[in-house]
């Protein structure tokens, strides 16, 4: 362990470290929606958080692997494959969202009918002029 | 088939959803879903009148995939034995349906309509849209089929039963080819007719360029 950590230094270590944890409780108590690339995904970022917030000059290492020369450069690099993966999230948030919200409308519009297998074509609402079931708003 | 229901997702179709029923009912298919996708115009009102079996209101928009699955989740629960999806615009030819049910009856799964099996008289750029959509299925479902997006299929009671779908939109199409691989399903492709009208060809709300690229991105993100 690095001596002189910041107080930055150590919130993130913590954040991360916290994140770790959740993470791998979740996944090993089966949480749902908790996937195994989820978890491997997720831990590998925070780990990698976690080791460049104790370790600051690790970017430079990371640096020389990648040819980037530049601390700099690796952390914007590194700064685009954060935006992504929070994008990446955001977008299965909203897909998820669009789904329950679907749900919802095609319950409210099928409320009325018979419940599955039925045998014949009922008419539920034999009070339509127009012989027709509809569900309304 | 003993049980057969139409089912037609609609969504700003008062101008001609009642041509569409009338032509169904001449044609002898009288059992008509129609599933009103949020319109802003008369559809209900005008299906209703136009004497469809069940009309069905969704509250909001929420795509043409939501309705068709509405739709269908309706002709379960009335006890159908086979479904036929086709779109409310009046582009698909009742002329066609019977074809499908004797597929149906001798024991294919699903019957996928196809344009491009009979591609005469359509517009180039829309044959180059579906060839590009029909490329995206294959990379990303596995399975090469000639019209990839069409709306007039025909579906068994049983692939009713197996086929589960998510996606709302345009992508459903493309999401039932991966669902007829999943559960190895037997399906067969026929060459139907296309009407092509300006109303038809003018809707804001079909496949363009940009729903097109819509589509795809949808598609990546649900494989």
């Amino acid at each position: 362990m690095p001596t002189g950590l910041s107080i930055y230094q150590f919130l993130l270590a913590a954040i991360a470290l916290t994140f770790i944890v959740s993470g791998s409780l979740r996944f090993f108590g089966g949480a749902y929606r908790q996937t195994l690339f989820r978890f491997l995904l997720g831990s590998v970022l925070w780990a990698a958080v976690l080791v460049f917030s104790l370790f600051p000059r690790a970017s430079h290492v990371v640096s020389q692997w990648f040819g980037f020369g530049e601390n700099l450069n690796t952390l914007i690099f590194i700064g685009f494959v954060l935006v992504f993966i929070a994008l990446f999230k955001l977008v299965g948030a909203v897909e998820r969202l669009e789904q329950s919200i679907t749900e919802i409308v095609r319950k409210e519009a099928l409320r009325g009918l018979p419940a599955r297998s039925a045998p014949t074509a009922t008419r539920p609402d034999s009070g339509s002029a127009s012989g027709t079931v509809s569900s309304r708003r | 088939m003993s049980t057969t229901y139409i089912v037609i997702p609609a969504y700003n179709e008062g101008r001609v959803i009642a041509e569409v029923l009338r032509g169904l009912r001449e044609a002898g298919y009288p059992q008509i879903i129609v599933v009103d996708d949020g319109s802003e115009d008369a559809t209900s009102k005008m299906a209703r009148e136009a004497g469809a079996t069940v009309v069905l209101e969704h509250f909001l928009n929420r795509g043409k995939g939501a309705a068709v699955k509405t739709g269908i989740e309706a002709a379960k629960r009335l006890g159908a034995d086979a479904v036929i999806t086709l779109d409310g615009d009046g582009q698909h030819d009742p002329a066609d349906i019977p074809r499908m049910l004797r597929l149906l009856d001798e024991g294919w799964d699903v019957v996928l309509g196809s344009r491009l099996k009979a591609s005469l008289g359509m517009p180039r750029r829309k044959i180059l849209a579906n060839v590009a959509g029909n490329v995206f299925t294959w990379a990303l479902h596995g399975l090469w089929v000639t019209d990839s997006q069409s709306g007039f299929r025909a579906y068994s009671r049983r692939a009713l039963e197996l086929i589960d779908t998510r996606t709302d939109r345009y992508e459903y199409d493309s999401e039932v080819i991966r669902e007829i691989r999943t559960h190895h399903l037997r399906f067969v492709e026929i060459p139907i007719a296309v009407i092509y009208t300006e109303y038809s060809m003018g809707k804001a709300n079909k496949q363009g360029l940009k729903n097109g690229l819509k589509t795809l991105a949808r598609m990546l993100l649900s494989s």
